[in-house]
């Protein structure tokens, strides 16, 4: 591989920068009292128009039978709506989140603007059109938005899969996942052989790999990101609190840590959307203000990653 | 094979540590009333032990492996498979330790007594009091309520503790290496689970493991035949 292959084109990079810019601020309507404005980035494979904070449920939303936590769940989902989010994000490997998922959507109705993106996750070949076919019961949906294979788990007749079902108008965006940095290098190749509309990734402040050549693969070969992680599953939160946020923090307007920290992760060009877990109501309006507030340029990006690793 | 190594225990981990604690309130919650009862039964094991009674004996056996049965089914089953698909896997072995203990109890496997000299069944008879009376309060110790209480018969680890402490007392040489790998593994799975959680109690499992390591390797003492508790040990 050379470093050519992995160079941006100018137009893609232009288009990517001109919707960061701030083309893509929108209010939202739709949903029952939501009335934020908030910024979306469009998918590059259609143009679809996406918030750019989205709502991960990997290990939040796996709560069992529990009905008082089941109606936290919802409460959760609401506030997301409310503020304007769409994507939720969810696997079957994830316990009983889809299940979660489709108690809140049942009891949100019929008009949630959610957009929903799954996994297949299986060993066994034969067995991802059933498990998709059982994961869309729990959710309670016709069909999913998006559908990723999940950790490149038997990826080759997954994907396959995945490619003939969108072919059949089954879902609408098919992708790849990986975390944690892992199996990178696999992760490049299918990018580069392969048509996707989206790959999930895991990307935080600290945990930069995908900034030197995964994000520009992305950019070039127009494909959607969705970062999980940003906080580290809430381990940089903790990590810094109690340490001062910088002063020039409030040119882009981070009140807190976490805005702070997912304000890094959203403000870089290629990511189309992040998924920050939580089951506060309070955590994901916090959240979700990123998504309607100013976001650091390049410079401030590197004062940012500089700053945290000074402390 | 390097991105197994790049995997961290937490990352097996499905669910939060409040999870976690309210599949207990729930169970609690299932057994309402009964919970009184299975409390009394759970005390019934600290007199069963004593008993040089065949019959009390093979009771004793009966109801803990009633015991593994509830909790296979009531906390494993009914809440913790929701959350963890692994917690299935652990049902068969649940019923495997229930049907040995009966097996055992009725081919006179499990009819060692407490004498003043037998630092194995002291041991084990302190583990078991602790895993009935003591280890439920942990809840209120660690900031919870006792809603959460783990109580022998639905939480594994409280169950798994009190058949430890039940064996160490009464089972002969060869019953006692057939009864301790499940209770052991359960508890070093759970361990290692309340570890990834980062809950502040993980510490109690290694130490019943640690109690039940010392009373293996504890000497043999000769029995005191003066002592009004003592039975010959079988083994």
């Amino acid at each position: 591989m050379t470093d050519n292959e992995l160079t941006i084109s100018r137009r893609r990079l232009l288009q990517q920068s001109l919707a960061v810019a701030g083309a893509s601020l929108v209010p939202l309507g739709g949903w029952p009292e939501a009335q934020s404005v908030v910024r979306s980035r469009p998918i590059p494979s259609s143009g679809e128009a996406m918030p750019i904070v989205g709502l991960g449920t990997w290990i939040t939303f796996n709560v069992g039978n529990d009905t008082k936590l089941l109606n936290e769940s919802a409460a959760v989902m609401a506030a997301f709506f409310e503020a304007g989010g769409q994507m939720i994000d969810s696997s079957p490997m994830y316990g009983s989140s889809q299940d979660t998922l489709g108690f809140g959507l049942d009891k949100l109705g019929d008009s949630t603007p959610v957009f929903s993106a799954d996994k297949v996750w299986t060993s066994n070949p034969d067995n991802g059109a059933s498990q998709i076919e059982t994961s869309e019961q729990r959710w309670g949906v016709p069909r999913f938005d998006l559908l990723q294979v999940h950790n490149l788990v038997a990826w080759e007749p997954h994907l396959r899969l995945l490619q003939h079902m969108k072919a059949e108008g089954e879902v609408r965006y098919i992708g790849i996942t990986t975390s944690e940095s892992r199996r990178h290098d696999e992760f490049e190749r299918i990018m580069r052989e392969h048509p996707l509309d989206f790959i999930q990734v895991s990307y935080n402040i600290l945990n930069r790999d995908i900034e030197e050549r995964i994000l520009p693969l992305a950019m070039d070969k127009g494909i959607a990101v969705i970062a999980n992680r940003p906080f580290q599953q809430k381990q940089l939160i903790h990590r810094f609190e109690g340490k001062p946020l910088p002063s020039w923090a409030n040119e882009f307007e981070a009140a807190s840590w976490a805005q702070f920290l997912l304000k890094y992760v959203i403000s870089h060009p290629a990511i189309t959307c992040a998924i920050p877990a939580t089951t506060r109501v309070d955590h994901v309006r916090e959240n979700m203000a990123c998504a309607a507030g100013p976001l650091p340029d390049a410079d401030q990006r590197e004062r940012m990653a500089a700053y945290v690793r000074s402390l | 094979m390097d991105t197994w190594f790049s995997y961290r225990l937490s990352d097996f981990i499905l669910f939060s540590e409040r999870v976690y604690w309210r599949l207990f309130d729930q169970v609690n919650d299932l057994a309402g009333a009964f919970l009184t009862v299975l409390i009394a039964l759970g005390c019934l094991l600290l007199v069963g032990v004593w008993s040089r009674h065949r019959a009390v004996r093979n009771a004793t056996a009966m109801l803990l492996g009633a015991f593994w049965v509830s909790s296979a089914i009531l906390f494993l089953w009914f809440y913790y498979t929701p959350v963890n698909w692994a917690a299935r896997y652990a049902v068969p072995f649940f019923f495997l330790e229930a049907g040995l203990l009966i097996l055992l109890s009725f081919t006179g496997q499990l009819s060692r007594s407490l004498h003043k000299n037998d630092v194995k069944g002291w041991l084990g008879f302190v583990l078991l009091a602790y895993a009935v009376v003591i280890h439920p309060f942990t809840s209120l110790m660690f900031g919870r309520t006792l809603a959460s209480a783990e109580i022998v018969g639905l939480a594994p680890d409280a169950t798994a503790m009190a058949t430890l402490g039940v064996v160490l007392v009464t089972a002969t040489t060869r019953a006692l290496y057939l009864l301790l790998p499940i209770p052991v593994l359960a508890l070093t799975l759970s361990g290692l689970t309340l570890h990834a959680l980062g809950t502040a109690e993980a510490w109690v499992i290694p130490v019943a493991l640690l109690v039940t390591v010392a009373a293996l390797a504890s000497p043999k003492l000769p029995v005191d035949t003066g002592n009004t508790t003592t039975a010959k040990a079988e083994d």
